[in-house]
């Protein structure tokens, strides 16, 4: 990372005597929240998803890392606390073995963020009070090792789009480079490297294919999903010819992110016609599945057309879908 | 978890590409980390002995040998005596760490001014400096019977004295042009350093008699240690008797001289001296002590802080610091000897940063004010002001007592490091027992501390809490139980 300066006087006497630590590079500490080992998920509204921070020092001038502290929010809705490590190495961070706050580990939930998730070792050899007790583990997170910091699960918002698992305030402690442990391990600040987010996908309709066949009359099969808490609700699938943008906004406020032409006429004109089960209801999970079959006597100039789909449910019109988008192939 | 591998179409009408997780990763990695996503670096401020905290490794390294310069017992064949008051600079400014203070006392002696005979220091008789050992006890001196006047002066501590070096004389000079408060008249002591250069504020020495710190070194090498120096190639004749003085002297002139590196030990000396830290301060501001102390008008005097000017050393530059003292000399509590304008009835400011380590042990440059708890004895102090300082020692009186321990809680605050909640110059088990113990470490949000609540003490990023942020700085300057130097 770029940081006005990266060498940093360690300052602390050693209580064994006047040896004073010579300034040294400071490690960085690259972080990414993650959630099945990658970095962007796709899921329906509602889904429940977990999420993990991992954590990878830039270098081994250290002995491993010490504490780690960084706040969480979500764009797509409020946070419940993260999970307490129950095992080795990070349940070494968390009280009693370690230290986290009193909330607890998985961080302090204020209006809907995670403020200061993680914890610390037992650096200084506490021995009176009744936290943090643990023996230290040195090593942690070192290059090439990443760690696994802090884990949690996250509900995805109902609307489709794009939401942001951000990690922000971050600070993190290294022990260091060959100390021992006695009479304490003494311990530098990281900065903070690299910090990748989770970006989440929220989408309510998907499909089988990208593309149908006009000569093979294709069929593309459209999944929607508007997730639990609209279960039983009835839908209306729209389709347009002519893309997604501005799409049609309703009184409610709900933008149906397709153009009205018309397509669009005939979606909701004849429901059932040009895209089987376009009109109906949603199961008990919210979800629902209908098709678009190419109808005999499209003409092969059709090809190359873009239709899209997008279903909003009634009564009220209060929610709509991402896009899908089907090709027009020969 | 719930997750859809699915292909689906983009809202904003992009054409529908299966991402692949990968490629996201890779196309979002270089924005968020355009980012600084880290909490700012604080600087905890140094516990007593430690250099400052931005030194390159080169003055580092020069701390370091300065340090060992500074606590090196001087023999005889490297140039201590004949007569002096100790073998080393560590012997004195010893507490709590070498660089500190000490309630070791040097004494002075002259004879006081009658008529319109003025103050005489009795150079010829080996005044106003007494060497209270020698090498030969018949060289040992003795306060002369011509001698009307003696006064006591403790051991202050250095730390922090390559700042106070650093403050612009002109910013000294400007207190004395244009004092803070009516009442107040102080006088800057001008000297010419042992180096050469301008003259220039005093700032050392509790008449201020000394501006920079190798003249300081120089000073205190040849009259507290007898170490002849290359701008004081003489030694001190006992009680002035320079047939003594042949008879115990029995190493050439001047004694000191260059190491391998070409540093005198004046030089290394002075280089500890520069690159100490200066004394903690914590809470950093906004205690109601603070405030009291200013509302009586302690701070026309004690004056909280300066900005140093331009050192060569970029530690030293620019720095804004906290001694509160105007190093000026005031009409506030005498010890009949003079020194240039430092009269009978003046004595420079104390710098106040670090009173807290010597409260307990005694107070004034005689340490007159002991025996008391640390707070007693900061009362008796204040107390004890006079002359230009009675205005506002009267109005410290008539403050209510909770007030006054007010005002004692702050001073106590100058000199501690952060987490140091026992006040012992470390931080250890002991003071992270005592958060935890009184229940201080309570998270982030939780316990509206103010500058004024113990809890404060571990709260370093003033943020009105002690939380796993607060205890991660903890972590980085923890000392332990701190052994000797």
């Amino acid at each position: 990372m770029n940081r006005s300066s990266r060498l940093r006087p360690a300052l602390s006497v050693l209580a064994t005597g006047a040896a004073l630590a010579l300034p040294v590079a400071a490690s960085d500490l690259a972080l990414s929240v993650e959630s099945g080992g990658s970095n962007t998920i796709t899921v329906g509204p509602g889904d429940a998803v977990s999420w993990s921070v991992v954590g990878e020092l830039s270098d081994a001038s250290n002995e491993g890392l010490a504490t780690i502290v960084f706040d969480l929010a979500f764009d797509g809705g409020d946070l419940t606390q993260g999970d307490t490590p129950a095992a080795p190495p990070m349940d070494n961070f968390a009280t009693p073995l370690g230290l986290n706050n009193p909330a607890g580990y998985g961080g302090t939930v204020v209006s809907g963020d995670l403020i200061q998730v993680g914890g610390a070792q037992n650096t200084i050899n506490n021995a009176f009070a009744t936290e943090p007790i643990g023996n230290v583990i040195p090593g942690l997170a070192q290059p090439g090792l990443p760690e696994t910091l802090a884990t949690g699960t996250l509900t995805a918002p109902l609307d489709p789009g794009t939401y942001t698992l951000k990690l922000d305030n971050a600070l993190a402690n290294v022990i260091r480079e060959n100390e021992t442990g006695s009479p304490f391990w003494a311990v530098d600040g990281a900065d903070i490297g690299t910090v990748t987010d989770l970006t989440v996908e929220v989408v309510a309709m998907t499909s089988d294919v990208e593309t149908v066949s006009i000569a093979g009359f294709g069929t593309q099969v459209l999944s929607l999903d508007a997730g639990l808490a609209n279960a039983g609700r009835d839908y209306l699938i729209l389709g347009s010819f002519t893309g997604t943008d501005p799409g049609i906004t309703l009184g409610t406020g709900v933008n149906i992110p397709v153009n009205f032409d018309f397509y669009t006429t005939l979606t909701v004109d004849f429901p059932n016609v040009f895209v089987a089960n376009g009109l109906g209801t949603l199961d008990g999970n919210g979800e629902a599945t209908a098709s678009f079959t190419v109808f005999p006597g499209t003409p092969a100039a059709a090809a190359g057309t873009i239709l899209q789909h997008a279903f909003i449910l009634l009564s009220p019109k209060d929610y709509a879908s991402n896009a899908v988008p089907l090709t027009l192939v020969p | 978890m719930t997750t859809k591998n699915r292909l689906y179409g983009r809202r904003a009408g992009l054409p529908a590409i299966a991402f692949s997780c990968a490629a996201l990763a890779v196309l979002s990695a270089p924005a968020s980390a355009q980012e600084d996503r880290g909490l700012p670096q604080l600087t905890p401020q140094s516990i007593m002995g430690d250099p400052l905290p931005d030194l390159t490794v080169s003055e580092l390294d020069r701390f370091v040998k300065g340090k060992a310069e500074f606590n090196h017992i001087l023999t005889e064949a490297e140039g201590l005596g004949p007569i002096m008051n100790d073998t080393g600079c560590g012997q004195c400014h010893s507490q709590p760490r070498v660089g500190g203070f000490s309630s070791r006392a040097v004494t002075r002696f002259g004879k006081a001014a009658i008529g319109l005979d003025p103050f005489d220091p009795l150079d010829s008789l080996g005044g106003s400096l007494l060497q209270v050992t020698a090498i030969d006890k018949d060289c040992l001196e003795e306060v002369p019977p011509e001698a009307t006047v003696t006064a006591e002066r403790t051991t202050p501590h250095v730390l922090g004295a390559g700042l106070v070096e650093s403050i612009p004389s002109a910013d000294i000079e400007d207190l004395e042009n244009n004092p803070p408060h009516i009442n107040v008249a102080g006088v800057t002591h001008m000297v010419t350093p042992l180096e050469g250069g301008a003259v220039r504020a005093g700032r050392f020495g509790w008449k201020a008699q000394v501006a920079t710190l190798l003249t300081f070194s120089a000073d205190a090498g040849l009259n507290e240690m007898g170490l002849t120096n290359r701008f004081l190639g003489t030694e001190n004749a006992p009680n002035g008797d320079l047939a003594l003085l042949a008879l115990c002297d029995n190493v050439a002139d001047p004694e000191d001289g260059p190491d391998g590196e070409g540093f005198d030990r004046i030089d290394r000396m002075t280089d500890f001296q520069r690159f100490l830290a200066p004394p903690a301060q914590t809470p950093r501001s906004g205690m109601t002590g603070e405030a009291l102390f200013n509302q009586v008008n302690c701070n026309a005097c004690h004056v909280a802080s300066f900005t140093t000017g331009v050192a060569p050393e970029a530690a030293l530059s620019n720095k804004v610091i906290q001694p509160y003292s105007d190093f000026l000399l005031h009409d506030v509590i005498g010890d009949g000897i003079v020194q240039g304008p430092g009269t009978e009835t003046k004595i420079k400011t104390a710098p106040l940063w670090g009173v807290n380590i010597r409260a307990g042990t005694g107070l004034f440059h005689d340490g007159r004010v002991s025996g008391g708890s640390a707070e007693q004895n900061l009362h008796d102090s204040i107390m004890q002001h006079d002359g230009e300082a009675t205005f506002s020692q009267a109005a410290y009186a008539n403050l209510l007592t909770t007030e006054q321990d007010e005002i004692h809680r702050f001073l106590m605050s100058l000199g501690r490091s952060e987490f140091d909640l026992e006040g012992n110059i470390t931080v250890d088990e002991i003071d992270w027992f005592l958060f935890w113990l009184n229940g201080y470490f309570a998270g982030p949000g939780a316990g509206g501390y103010t500058a004024d609540d113990d809890a404060a003490i571990g709260d370093i990023d003033e943020d009105g809490d002690m939380d796993l942020v607060d205890f991660a700085y903890m972590q980085r300057t923890f000392t332990g139980v701190l052994l000797a130097d």
